[in-house]
């Protein structure tokens, strides 16, 4: 492939990027929540970061914490982050005391999950690759 | 606190502290208690201060000496009733420890992560959380 060619695709990658990338800076986007969960893994790197006796969150957990929040739709509602002595990363919606729903992220691919919706409760396991599972979608509508 | 030697079981009336060490644990926004808070990993069981006959300063000294031996930061403690936790399906025992006779620990935990989850979340939204004084 020659250079011309390589440099017109770059340029093309470019544009074809810029937008996506303006989008998940606006306020629409998912930038603040990747910013917080780097912001988390720097905390909880280390053994015991809850000051009892939590495993570390391992980078192969942050990696999956950040796909899946880079995947929720644009305008989504934000979760917030939080981690587990486990060493998984929580992700956190919540609209109302009792109308909330807290995820787990592991490094396996695995979603475990508890919400309370009002007087009712869920609560399971879900898997997912690279894109959030349609499940928690609906589970965060439900909220 | 508790004399070491006559140390009763815990009664479903007598509240129980949960210090946080972390600040992801509550919610700043209006002082509430996250379920992270209440995950009993990697131990089966939690570790909880009672409440009965410790002043309000020994509660503050306990956080801060489990703070200091962990170099943590002491933010709060969320203050929850036996009855809440014995309702969820867990048992809370008497655990005296040499520098604490007021210690506990919460047992009984299910083993598989959802339904814990699903537990903690139900004793945090029930907690109280009860700030640091400055």
């Amino acid at each position: 492939m020659s250079t011309e060619t390589i440099s017109r695709s770059e340029s093309i990658d470019r544009l074809a990027r810029e937008p996506l990338r303006a989008l998940r800076d606006s306020i629409l986007g998912n930038q603040p929540t990747l910013d917080d969960l780097a912001e988390i893994w720097e905390e909880c790197r280390t053994a015991g970061w809850d000051g009892y006796q939590a495993l570390p969150v391992e980078q192969d957990t942050l990696r999956a914490a950040y796909t899946l929040i880079d995947s929720l739709p644009i305008g989504f509602p934000r979760p917030s982050i939080g981690a587990e002595p486990d060493g998984q990363l929580t992700l956190e919606w919540r609209k109302a005391p009792r109308r909330v729903l807290n995820v787990s992220v592991d490094s396996d691919g695995y979603l475990h999950y508890a919400g309370l919706f009002g007087t009712n409760k869920r609560y399971g396991t879900l898997t997912y690759f690279t894109t959030v599972p349609d499940e928690l979608l609906q589970l965060i509508r439900d909220l | 606190m508790l004399d070491p030697n006559q140390v009763p079981p815990v009664v479903p009336e007598e509240y129980l502290a949960r210090f946080v060490l972390f600040s992801r644990h509550f919610r700043s926004s209006d002082n509430t208690v996250k379920l992270e808070a209440f995950m009993p990993h990697p131990l089966i069981e939690l570790s909880l201060t009672r409440h009965v006959e410790a002043t309000r300063e020994e509660l503050w000294q306990e956080g801060q000496r489990v703070a200091g031996l962990r170099k943590a930061t002491h933010y709060g403690r969320a203050d929850v009733m036996s009855l809440i936790i014995i309702e969820a399906g867990l048992d809370v025992e008497a655990k005296p420890i040499l520098e604490n006779p007021n210690h506990a620990d919460v047992t009984g935990w299910p083993s598989d992560k959802p339904a814990q989850k699903m537990i903690a979340l139900e004793i945090a939204i029930k907690s109280k959380f009860v700030p640091k004084p400055t």
